[in-house]
């Protein structure tokens, strides 16, 4: 790999085909002595309609990767594009209506509102953008992820696996460009994970959905289109067409070395 | 759409919920009581005439001081109702003359007549009867001296002694009238009426023409209709207990609203800092920074209006109970009371308005830092508030406490006889108390250092500095408690024990007081002169009045407030060794009817003339003979009796001669037993006994601290529940690190305690300041006063502050489970 950690795979590719552009990126936290530096100057693109799992040992940068490109934290140098809209410049309220109108995030821990129930979870970033969604789509977006006959209940009557596909459901009911998930599948069982990923394979397939997900499941990166690994805030390599086996003896590389 | 998500996560968080809007509910419940009785205090009373309620028009005397200045005509209203002066009468020849003076029937009014007793006990010419109207019952009118006609039953031709400003007279009940409310009359003949009261009060005819021939003459008033109740005798006294009562009420109402203010904002500021990555995660899911704010300030209007209309309604409750205890005390007029009419309405509104006004602003800060909020905060797993508290809270704070004593320091230094102004103290205590609040969050950190130690101190340390905001919230009641009773406490108590002592040094040199008989308003002519005419001792009788004059010049350019406002004085029959006062330069051999005595504070010279109003509104030019050291007691202005008005003395002060010194105590005690007074030893004398005012002022002093104190104990109870069902996570997990249900309960205990020590420590230093002021301004004007503390109020308070702070932190803890 290049060793200033930047990506070249996005050389030859169409513009046009690129749904998230990162360029430098660079995120510090502290100050001082104890400065911590989470991104280090890294320069990454997401091709449009693809699925890519981002990996890394903990400390590597991954989910201040994540947050940074999905718009909910800033970085403090470098630029974020979504299909071409650079979030820099944009001030709070802007860059909350992008995320709303562009941006899925689907969370670890799921973070629905306990006090609503799954259907008014799921219509709560329409209703925040100031739509009224209809109640046959929220429906549907339920039944998308298997769970139209659990539309009024609560995320406290759901168990681990039901809540994060209402997460999911929520992420996807404003059709969004990019979906972002941090560790999807981390709270869940190998058989509740297995639906989960199944669940977003089939999006990227059958609907042409982007989805940029961090894990630290080599089995669960083996559903992704390529894996990106990151160590230390830098990118540590490639893999396309990612096996278990691969990723996890690659991973297995990235911390002895580190 | 906000409203919907606001209101659904209400059910989950109900317990902040009900905290914030017990806090809301009750302090607008303060207010709304406060000004519903202020309003009908500021309304007067709705009185009908019943001594004139028969004549149709009554002509007296203005009873306060007109000039015209600036915005048109100022008036101030007199200490005495003036006489209807003799050229008016010589104008009015068809008008009868009516006569009110002092008499007091020696045994009791009530015991030897019956009836009810209502009203003070008057003199009166026979033809004032018509007026009412009284008419006979039994017996005949007076038709000589010696003869009376009172109100009630009594059996004919029974010698009774009447007291009167003269001495007492030997008179005979001939004849009764039917009682009324409003006075207990004692009816003499026409002729005896004006031997004992010269001066006419008012003249009374049915003839318009009469009338309106007064109207024209200036300095008169023509009473007419409902407006003739104004010249009962029982309408002067309740106009100067209600004008007392509003002032009073007036701080009152401006302590409840303060401490109604700061509890719930704390308790709001509180509930939005709880839920900080509830709003997080909002904003993560899509909602804009504005959204986010819109949300809480709709929440706190929600609340607001709840709270509000709830407070209104226990306020509308609590009105007329907090009237009739007034009543009950002495210090309103015993009709007083709080009806709920039309004009109630305007006093229900305030309250409603003030009650979401504050809602919604103490929201404001928080909901701006709301929308602030960081999406990422939700995606973190501990809850810190950041560490930068605004910069509005800090420099409020600053100013406020800059304000609060740059105002003690001018009036201590500067205007030392403001400290017994209510209304200046009540400004200061509250901006520095309001300052102490506001700086609170940097406050407690610093204020709880001592409590480091140990687990539970290094818990409790870590907590405060992680989430100052929320300390400070816990602490803002308490602090509220503690800080005001302790400088309101304190002030008062001093400045009492400060008049006592200037009324003690004036006895300083006397060996014996005659006081007055219990019930009676003063001594009379007669006892005063027999007292006189003792030889071996040498005695002054002293009247407690008040002169209207300008403001004393303090600079060169001070601007002359245009109407003049009264002073307190005495009157003096001569200087006399008895009578103690502190002569600087001239002498008190000089007072007669034409000088006077001032004290520095007037900043006059000897041979100066001065311009000043009788007590019934006459001017009279004095010329200064002496000035005096400012005295404790707050008198400044001594004149001869003559220039005093119509007050009985209070007391007269005796010192004996030295050779005659037995005997003339034996005829002392033998006169002074003739009329029931009292001869007391000098150093016997307690002022404070014989000084309704202050019973008054002390009574009132503690409604008005018992509501604070009963509000801020309730701010306490529900932001320390708050807090602690706040924090069930954080405290879970310590159970699951190995804490014990009981060790949680010790850490929240003494985290409570820590932080009420914190409250107490920061009144102390507020207090101290409030009576060092209070010390200086004293020392200033009169000489050093020792400065009272009222420990054991203060002791009880605080450890009730203490006790219900922990109780209501660990409740929430005792059914608690490692799972929750």
């Amino acid at each position: 790999m290049p060793p200033d950690g930047s990506d070249r795979l996005h050389e030859g590719m169409n513009a046009d085909a690129i749904a998230v552009l990162i360029e430098s990126l660079t995120r510090t936290y502290g100050s001082g002595p104890d400065t911590v530096t989470a991104l280090d100057r890294v320069t990454l693109a997401f091709p449009a309609g693809s699925f890519t799992a981002v990996m890394g040992p903990s400390g590597s940068g991954k989910s201040t990767l994540l947050q940074c490109a999905a718009g909910l934290d800033r970085p403090d140098s470098g630029e974020v594009s979504i299909n071409g809209t650079r979030l820099g410049g944009l001030g709070e309220t802007a860059l909350t209506v992008l995320r709303r109108e562009r941006i899925g995030f689907v969370f670890q821990s799921f973070n629905l509102m306990p006090s609503l129930t799954a259907a008014q979870n799921v219509e709560l970033p329409l209703r925040l953008a100031g739509r009224r969604p209809e109640p046959a789509a929220i429906k549907a977006a339920l039944a998308a992820v298997g769970l139209a006959d659990r539309a009024r209940h609560r995320p406290s009557e759901l168990s681990g696996g039901q809540q994060q596909r209402v997460a999911i459901a929520r992420a996807l009911a404003a059709r969004p460009q990019v979906l972002f998930a941090d560790e999807p599948t981390g709270a869940l069982d190998t058989g509740t994970s297995r639906d989960v990923l199944r669940l977003l394979r089939a999006l990227v397939t059958e609907q042409g959905q982007t989805i940029i997900m961090v894990t630290h499941d080599p089995i669960a990166a083996a559903w992704a289109d390529r894996v990106v690994f990151l160590a230390d805030g830098r990118i540590a390599g490639a893999l396309d067409r990612p096996t278990a086996e691969a990723v996890a003896t690659r991973m297995t590389q990235l911390e002895v070395s580190a | 759409m906000t409203l919907t998500v606001a209101l659904s996560t209400l059910r989950t968080r109900w317990v902040a919920f009900a905290g914030t809007l017990a806090a809301l509910a009750l302090g607008v419940s303060v207010i709304a009581t406060m000004a519903l009785v202020l309003a009908a205090a500021g309304g007067g009373g709705h009185q009908s005439p019943e001594r004139f309620a028969a004549a149709p028009f009554v002509i007296q005397a203005d009873p306060a001081l007109r000039a015209h200045d600036a915005d048109g005509i100022d008036a101030v209203p007199l200490p005495q109702q003036p006489d209807v002066p003799a050229s008016v009468i010589a104008q009015l020849p068809g008008a009868i003359a009516d006569r009110s003076f002092y008499a007091q029937l020696v045994g009791g009014y009530a015991q030897l007549v019956g009836g009810p007793a209502t009203g003070p006990t008057l003199g009166h010419g026979w033809s004032s009867a018509a007026f009412a109207p009284y008419r006979l019952s039994s017996g005949h009118p007076p038709m000589a001296d010696g003869q009376i006609v009172v109100a009630g039953r009594a059996v004919l031709g029974r010698p009774v002694t009447v007291l009167t400003a003269g001495g007492p007279l030997a008179v005979t009940i001939v004849g009764t009238v039917p009682p009324r409310t409003g006075e207990q009359p004692i009816f003499f003949t026409d002729a005896e009426a004006a031997r004992l009261s010269p001066g006419v009060d008012a003249l009374v005819t049915d003839d318009p023409a009469t009338a309106r021939r007064a109207a024209a003459l200036p300095g008169l008033q023509v009473l007419t209709g409902a407006a003739r109740h104004q010249a009962d005798p029982d309408a002067v006294q309740d106009e100067a207990e209600l004008a007392g009562l509003t002032t009073f009420l007036d701080v009152a109402a401006a302590i409840s609203a303060f401490v109604a203010i700061a509890v719930i904002a704390s308790a709001f500021g509180l509930s939005v800092a709880q839920r900080r990555r509830d709003l997080a995660l909002l904003r993560t899911i899509g909602a804009t920074p504005r959204q986010v704010a819109r949300m809480v300030r709709a929440e706190a209007a929600l609340v607001g209006v709840a709270g509000s209309a709830l407070g209104c309604l226990l306020g509308v409750v609590w009105a007329p109970l907090l009237a009739r205890w007034i009543a009950g005390q002495g210090l309103s007029p015993a009709w007083f009371s709080v009806q709920l009419t039309a004009g109630s309405a305007p006093a229900l509104a305030i309250a409603f308005l003030a009650g979401v006004a504050v809602a919604v602003v103490s929201v404001l800060v928080a909901a701006r830092r709301a929308g602030l909020i960081r999406p990422t905060e939700a995606l973190r797993e501990a809850a810190v508030e950041p560490s930068r508290i605004g910069p509005a809270r800090l420099f409020g704070g600053l100013g406020c406490l800059v304000a609060g004593i740059a105002t003690l320091a001018a009036v201590a230094v500067l205007f030392p006889s403001a400290t017994s102004d209510a209304k200046t103290e009540a400004m200061i205590v509250l901006l520095l108390v309001a300052g102490a609040v506001l700086l609170a969050p940097f406050l407690v950190g610093p204020l709880t250092r001592p409590f480091g130690g140990g687990t539970a101190g290094m818990l409790i340390r870590a907590d405060i500095r992680t989430g100052p905001g929320r300390a400070a919230a816990a602490v803002v009641p308490a602090l509220i408690i503690v800080g005001l009773s302790v400088s309101i406490l304190g002030s008062s108590d001093t400045s009492n024990a400060a008049a006592d002592a200037g009324l003690h040094e004036q006895a300083s040199a006397a060996d014996y007081v005659v006081l007055p008989a219990a019930g009676t308003p003063g001594l009379t002519t007669a006892l005063v002169d027999r007292i006189d005419a003792i030889g071996g001792l040498d005695a002054t009788a002293v009247t407690q009045t008040s002169l209207l004059a300008h403001e004393p010049a303090i600079t060169r350019f001070h601007f002359e407030a245009p109407m003049p406002i009264p002073f307190a004085a005495i009157g003096i029959d001569r200087a006399s060794p008895a009578l103690t006062l502190p002569v600087r330069e001239g002498s008190l051999a000089d007072l007669d009817a034409r000088t006077i005595a001032v004290d520095t504070s007037w900043h006059e010279h000897l041979g100066a003339t001065m311009s000043l109003w009788r007590p019934d509104g006459t001017p009279v030019s004095l010329r200064v003979v002496a000035i005096l050291a400012p005295s404790r007691s707050g008198v400044s202005l001594v004149v001869t009796a003559g220039n005093a008005g119509d007050a009985m003395p209070s007391v007269v002060y005796v010192r004996l001669d030295g050779d005659a010194a037995g005997a003339a105590v034996g005829a002392l005690q033998t006169v002074a037993r003739q009329a029931d007074d009292r001869v007391v030893p000098a150093s016997r004398w307690s002022a404070a006994v014989a000084d309704q005012q202050n019973e008054q002022n002390q009574v009132g002093l503690e409604l008005l601290l018992g509501i604070a104190i009963a509000y801020s104990a309730i701010g306490i109870a529900s932001t320390s529940l708050m807090s602690t069902s706040g924090r069930r996570p954080e405290l879970a997990l310590l159970r699951l690190t190995g804490a014990t249900r009981r060790q949680i309960a010790w850490i929240l205990t003494a985290e409570s305690l820590a932080l009420t020590f914190a409250a107490v420590a920061a009144s102390a230093a507020i207090s101290g300041l409030v009576l060092g002021g209070l010390w200086v301004a004293f020392a200033r004007a009169a000489g050093s006063t020792p400065i009272v503390v009222p420990w054991l109020l203060i002791g009880a308070i605080t450890g009730a502050s203490a006790l219900i702070g922990v109780v209501a932190s660990t409740l929430p803890v005792l059914g608690f489970r490692a799972s929750s």
